[in-house]
């Protein structure tokens, strides 16, 4: 089996904000080229992952779970290519499709209709695949004549049931889904979840992010947990969810 | 050169998508306001009435026909300061579409200026009405826009892919900006036909990169002269610089630009 995504002694760092003085402006930079100080020498930084290797195989489904704040997401956009890391070194094999938010590119005013076109072009389908899935698209929202009524008037679920069918009908080879389940009735979850079983039998590599621990123990064929940008553990889904629940009781 | 070669070509891959958000931006633009479209004319008309009341009746600047004038010069500077405020929101403030989703930056700069361009190109059969009010009927020198509108295109482009870049860094510029528009419009023969400016600022006032175009307009709408070839390869030179300026400023700090807002 080959890998489909590689981490390599990944590091991502932020910069910290919590200082006024650390804001970048027009009058700092000035003073700073005036000056001809260096800028702040006080900058601080926050490691959202420090030194973080791990690797998912082709076809895997591979889980990720944390406290919030533990660098999860930041997985997710570096895998993406959205955000690059600081150092080491992150291979990726396959097309992407990164399911970090539902709706990007939603526009309010626009109908469900319209806006399958430019969120699912978004999602990496191509002009003809939009076209093409563009029926399926609306059956699966099942959302009846709400598909012609702008999106602002929509429930949050309707919203979300119209987000997800574009999603499941990109067709990558590496799904990236970021607690994207949580809203939702419980007939279109489990609908979701048996597309999610299709993926699975053809072979997609799936990366999720959640912290709906008994989804991800059923779904899941290994699963790493981090705190603090590092990995804890990684391996059987039970045995690291049974983990992780038992750092919470101490 | 390698990074300029992978900067048109994110623009070529996302072709379909640009075109769809412009699309989409034209029609959202208007969508839900009574006169759509014909907004973007009104308020440069609004502007005219406003100047031609100060220049033509309280200041009197003596010339035939200034209301046409006038428009010749506003409806494009209407599509540049417009192309600069947006393009300063087009990327602080695009919500999710960078931070969460996997699209260059610079598509939304891009599909800004495209918009506004073909708003641009919508308005020009109203100008030409309009200057017809004026009895001033369109010369064959009117096909120079065939070399104007590409120009201002580029130079655009790279000017907002600029602004758009600083932006992220520089909150600032959000207040600074409507001011610094209000300085180079004055700045620009606009209000003032160029032969009013006195000799000793003719070349400040020509520095303003702006100034070529708009003379350029004015000649082949109002005047029906061709505009001079110093304007255009002048007009032109900056539009090149611009574009690669803004396309070095903005690849430059490109991976830093999801981070940071």
């Amino acid at each position: 089996m080959t890998e489909a995504v590689v981490f390599e002694d990944v590091v991502k760092r932020f910069r910290k904000y919590h200082l006024k003085k650390q804001y970048t402006t027009l009058k700092s930079t000035f003073l700073n080229i005036i000056l001809r100080r260096k800028e702040s020498p006080l900058r601080s930084y926050v490691y959202a992952l420090n030194g973080l290797t791990f690797s998912v195989m082709k076809g895997e489904s591979f889980g990720i779970i944390g406290r919030n704040g533990s660098g999860k997401t930041t997985i997710l956009k570096l895998i993406a290519g959205i955000y690059r890391p600081d150092s080491g070194r992150i291979k990726v094999n396959g097309r992407i499709s990164a399911l970090i938010e539902l709706g990007t590119g939603f526009h309010p005013d626009f109908t469900g209709r319209e806006n399958i076109i430019v969120n699912g072009m978004i999602l990496g389908l191509s002009k003809e695949e939009v076209k093409r899935k563009f029926d399926e698209i609306v059956s699966f929202a099942e959302i009846g004549d709400f598909i012609d009524m702008p999106v602002r008037t929509y429930s949050s679920g309707m919203y979300m049931r119209l987000a997800f069918s574009i999603a499941v009908n990109v067709d990558p080879d590496i799904f990236l889904i970021d607690e994207v389940l949580a809203v939702g009735d419980e007939g279109f979850v489990k609908k979701c979840l048996s597309k999610m079983e299709e993926f699975k039998r053809a072979g997609k590599t799936m990366i999720l992010v959640s912290h709906d621990l008994s989804m991800v123990e059923k779904f899941c064929s290994r699963v790493l947990w981090i705190d603090s940008g590092k990995s804890v553990l990684l391996g059987e889904p039970s045995l690291v969810i049974n983990e992780y629940r038992k750092s919470f009781q101490g | 050169m390698k990074r300029f070669y992978y900067h048109f070509l994110d623009l070529y891959r996302h072709r379909f998508l640009i075109w769809q958000l412009v699309l989409r931006d034209i029609r959202a633009r208007y969508r839900g306001s009574f006169l759509g479209f014909l907004w973007t004319f009104m308020n440069p008309l609004i502007q005219m009435g406003i100047y031609t009341l100060v220049f033509s009746f309280y200041l009197r600047i003596n010339m035939e026909k200034y209301p046409a004038f006038l428009f010749c010069g506003l409806i494009p500077w209407t599509w540049i300061s417009s192309s600069i405020e947006r393009g300063m929101h087009s990327i602080v403030h695009s919500g999710t579409l960078v931070t969460k989703a996997m699209l260059p930056p610079h598509v939304l700069p891009t599909t800004m200026n495209i918009s506004n361009f073909v708003n641009f190109i919508f308005t020009l059969p109203l100008l030409i009405l309009f200057l017809l009010l004026f009895r001033i009927y369109p010369d064959i020198t009117i096909f120079f826009l065939i070399i104007l509108l590409p120009i201002q295109f580029i130079f655009l482009q790279g000017l907002s892919l600029m602004v758009a870049t600083l932006t992220v860094y520089f909150r600032d510029l959000l207040h600074v900006t409507p001011n610094l528009l209000l300085f180079l419009f004055f700045g620009t023969p606009i209000v003032y036909p160029f032969s009013m400016v006195p000799e000793k600022l003719r070349t400040l006032v020509l520095f303003n990169p702006f100034s070529p175009l708009i003379i350029s307009y004015q000649h082949s709408l109002f005047f029906k002269i061709p505009p001079s070839p110093f304007h255009l390869l002048y007009a032109g030179g900056w539009a090149i610089l611009f574009l690669f300026l803004g396309i070095y400023v903005y690849e430059k700090f490109r991976d830093e630009i999801p981070e940071l807002i």
